[in-house]
């Protein structure tokens, strides 16, 4: 059920329906009772999210899908915009769950990435990244430009506001996500050149989106709202960004010094030091996500904590990434996917095919080997959390049109959550570094 | 987010503290007396550390507990033991309900207590389950255990029928869940049990049943299956830590007046006698069996929790930390008579 196991049988998918029948069939017989009215609260969510995605998992698995695609729809079709079992104050208290989801993954993702891991992809990640900079965004940006009669919220807009909303689209569409590949790879167990290069990818992306992110939104603001460009925003941004990546290197080597002290219960040392570095990250406003994965490389390379610290976040992995995907699922808005769907299938599949021609530049220019370069753009389709979160920043940046940018950005994010899930996995089993369960192509 | 850093600080003591050697012995065995007075000292009425809406912040986390400690008491009920035979420490519940019926009827007549007739069965019988369920985790007490349980079920019965019928029901749902939806390792039957347990709590709370109820049913279907037998690990080694949150976050959300304390302190001195009675005073002292079970506090905050004589809460909070207290200086005592030391 984990991902790790084989591909669920029918039997398998029957008895996990049928288990999802009998508490649907609770919850209904409680409400005839008249025992319960309304919603069931948080903690209902919770255990209901876990086991709804569960079964998800297992559907996903069996149609050969990966198991967070299913997480994912179950979270969506249990949440607030399928059949409603769950509302979106229930949703917003998960929150807090899933801030610590979201902070084991990001330190799994980090101890993954190992010296020899680095020194295998530096070059590699390096002109991909670089190329995906320099092509995604402004034609990601030329894309939103030219899709303006499509996009309703923009009419009223004069050109140089529509302009600075579409560079922020465009930096936008450069996030990745990090959780998707690292859920893929974790159940897949998948080792290799295109592992190896898609963890340092996701990773050096997501560093880079801060700045550029901070950068767009502030020529946004000048367009837009008529503010003049302020540089200290800059500044500020590198500072959090330093701060961030000290805290992370402390607390890494707070990780290693405990984990030679502590040899047992260290499943709840991590949590308990993710909440308390969550909690504190956030009074500090430093970049939650950058903290983690640097702790995470720091102790996988700079003292002996690494492997134990891997295998401790994989005795996690599972029953998190459940409740961190199906949440994710719970919080999606399919309101203006169903609206605008054209605009968005369009901001998909341009994004799409400018990640292919941007990867495959990078290929070019590092000379990768043919798996990653056959493969390597399918790994970076994906968006998630990160894509949601920084949309609203977005929104509270920018007042009045920002809240229907953010939505926009939902519905796409939507697609690419789903899809990029399946084309990561498409791309892991073409490259025949998948070991584990449902390694066949789907 | 205060809530649950405090959850995670407690938690982290409570780990430590439950480690074996000198220290978890004196901290996590039978400390319930110091654990009560802990959680009386940081919260609301005491020293203010946890504070009114962080005490309320942690009852979600609460109900879990409680239900996860009605689940480990479910699983031990239901596990299979070989030549066993009820001995006397099965009378124990019973006695203690009866003894508890006289002293809270005669503390009801003198009005120093509230109590209405009809309650009086419920709060003999919720007395009895929470002190005559004993300490030991061995197959000697096990008969013990279950008849507390029974008298708890009967109480709650007793209180609100329906009550009894969701408390059953989402056990038996919940140990569905795990076995069908579990897979065949012991991470799925993990990730199915989370989401069962915090299901049932969350379904027990809004429908204002007992969680530990439905934990212990749900517990003792799953005793004999193979995910019960893969969760054993986990639940031994969480029990200790889990019952150490539960009594000092109950002990800090308790009010206890004069009343409370004096109808507790007679409920302890019965118990005692109870105890003494039953087991032989000598062989009481000797073996620790006086102590309270982990699942005493838990169940009476459970029910509490759920409307089944919520009054009761503070009074048994007080006998139980005292018939604990008791029970380690006795303890202590005979230690020391025999050399060998606190």
């Amino acid at each position: 059920m984990s991902g790790h196991g084989a591909r669920p049988t029918p039997v398998e998918v029957l008895r996990s329906a049928v288990a999802l029948a009998l508490v649907v069939g609770a919850w209904i017989a409680l409400e005839r009772l008249g025992l319960v009215r309304g919603h069931g609260g948080p903690l209902f969510a919770l255990g209901f999210l876990v086991i709804v995605g569960t079964v998800g998992g297992v559907v996903a698995g069996f149609v050969g899908l990966p198991r967070l695609v299913g997480y994912l729809i179950a979270g969506l079709l249990a949440g607030p915009a399928g059949v409603g079992f769950i509302d979106p104050k229930e949703v917003k208290a998960l929150s807090l769950i899933n801030a610590l989801a979201l902070a084991l993954i990001s330190l799994q993702a980090g101890a993954e990435l190992t010296v020899p891991v680095l020194r295998r992809t530096w070059r590699s990640v390096g002109f991909s990244a670089v190329a995906q900079v320099l092509l995604i965004i402004p034609l990601m940006a030329l894309v939103f430009w030219l899709a303006r009669p499509l996009i309703p919220f923009t009419h009223d807009l004069s050109a140089s506001a529509t302009l600075g909303l579409a560079v922020v689209w465009g930096t936008l569409a450069f996030v990745r996500s990090p959780a998707v590949t690292l859920a893929v790879i974790g159940e897949l167990r998948a080792k290799g050149p295109l592992t190896d290069w898609s963890l340092g990818v996701v990773v050096a992306l997501d560093v880079l989106i801060l700045p550029l992110f901070a950068a767009a939104l502030g020529v946004a603001r000048t367009q837009v709202l008529g503010e003049a460009f302020d540089p200290s925003d800059l500044l500020a941004i590198g500072h959090e960004l330093f701060a961030s990546f000290a805290a992370g290197i402390s607390f890494g080597l707070l990780v290693g010094v405990l984990f030679r002290w502590i040899s047992s219960e260290r499943v709840l040392l991590v949590v308990v030091l993710a909440y308390a570095v969550t909690a504190l990250t956030g009074y500090l406003h430093y970049d939650t996500l950058f903290v983690f994965m640097v702790a995470g490389c720091v102790a996988s390379n700079l003292t002996r904590a690494g492997p134990a610290l891997i295998a401790t976040t994989e005795t996690t992995s599972s029953v998190v990434m459940i409740v961190f995907f199906a949440t994710a699922g719970a919080k999606l808005d399919l309101a203006a996917l169903i609206e605008l769907w054209p605009v968005v299938l369009l901001l998909f599949a341009a994004r799409a095919a400018l990640t292919w021609l941007s990867v495959g530049l990078g290929h070019r220019l590092a000379r990768d080997p043919p798996v990653v370069r056959k493969n390597g753009w399918l790994v970076l389709v994906s968006q998630a959390g990160v894509a949601i979160g920084l949309a609203t920043l977005a929104a509270d940046a920018l007042p009045g049109i920002g809240r229907a940018l953010a939505s926009l950005v939902v519905a796409v994010v939507a697609l690419n959550e789903v899809l990029g899930a399946t084309l990561t996995k498409l791309a892991l089993a073409r490259a025949g570094e998948a070991r584990g369960a449902g390694t066949s192509v789907p | 987010m205060t809530s649950l850093l405090v959850l995670l600080g407690l938690l982290s003591v409570a780990t430590i503290a439950a480690r074996r050697g000198r220290f978890g012995e004196l901290v996590g065995g039978a400390a319930t007396p110091v654990l009560v007075l802990a959680g009386v000292a940081v919260g609301p009425r005491g020293l203010g550390f946890l504070t009114p809406s962080v005490v309320s912040g942690l009852a979600p986390a609460l109900d879990v507990a409680i239900c996860w400690l009605g689940f480990i008491a479910g699983l031990r009920a239901g596990a299979p033991i070989a030549h066993e035979r009820p001995d006397r420490r099965a009378l124990l519940p019973l006695l203690n309900a009866m003894l508890a019926a006289a002293v809270v009827q005669a503390f009801a007549s003198s009005g120093l207590w509230a109590l209405d007739g009809a309650a009086l069965p419920v709060a003999a019988l919720l007395a009895g389950a929470c002190l005559g369920a004993p300490a030991s985790t061995g197959s000697d007490a096990r008969f013990a255990k279950i008849v507390a349980l029974v008298a708890a079920a009967l109480a709650l019965s007793l209180a609100s029928p329906a009550s009894l019928a969701v408390v059953l029901g989402l056990g038996s749902v919940a140990a569905l869940v795990v076995l069908l939806a579990g897979g065949h390792d012991a991470s799925g039957t993990l990730i199915a049990v989370i989401g069962a347990v915090t299901l049932v709590a969350g379904l027990s709370g809004i429908a204002g049943a007992p969680a530990l109820l439905a934990g212990v049913a749900a517990g003792a279907i799953l005793a004999r299956s193979s995910a019960g037998r893969a969760l054993w690990p986990l639940a031994e080694r969480s029990e200790r830590p889990v019952r150490i949150v539960v009594t000092v976050v109950v002990a800090a959300s308790a009010g206890v007046d004069t009343g409370a304390a004096a109808l507790g302190a007679a409920l302890a001195v019965v118990a005692l006698l109870a105890g003494a009675l039953t087991l032989g005073p000598s062989h009481a002292a000797r073996t620790g069996a006086l102590a309270s079970s982990s699942l005493a506090l838990a169940l009476v905050a459970s029910l509490a929790a759920a409307g089944t004589a919520p009054t009761l809460l503070a009074p048994l909070l007080v006998a139980i930390a005292l018939v604990d207290a008791v029970a380690m200086a006795l303890g202590l005592a005979t230690r020391l008579r025999r050399g060998e030391g606190p």
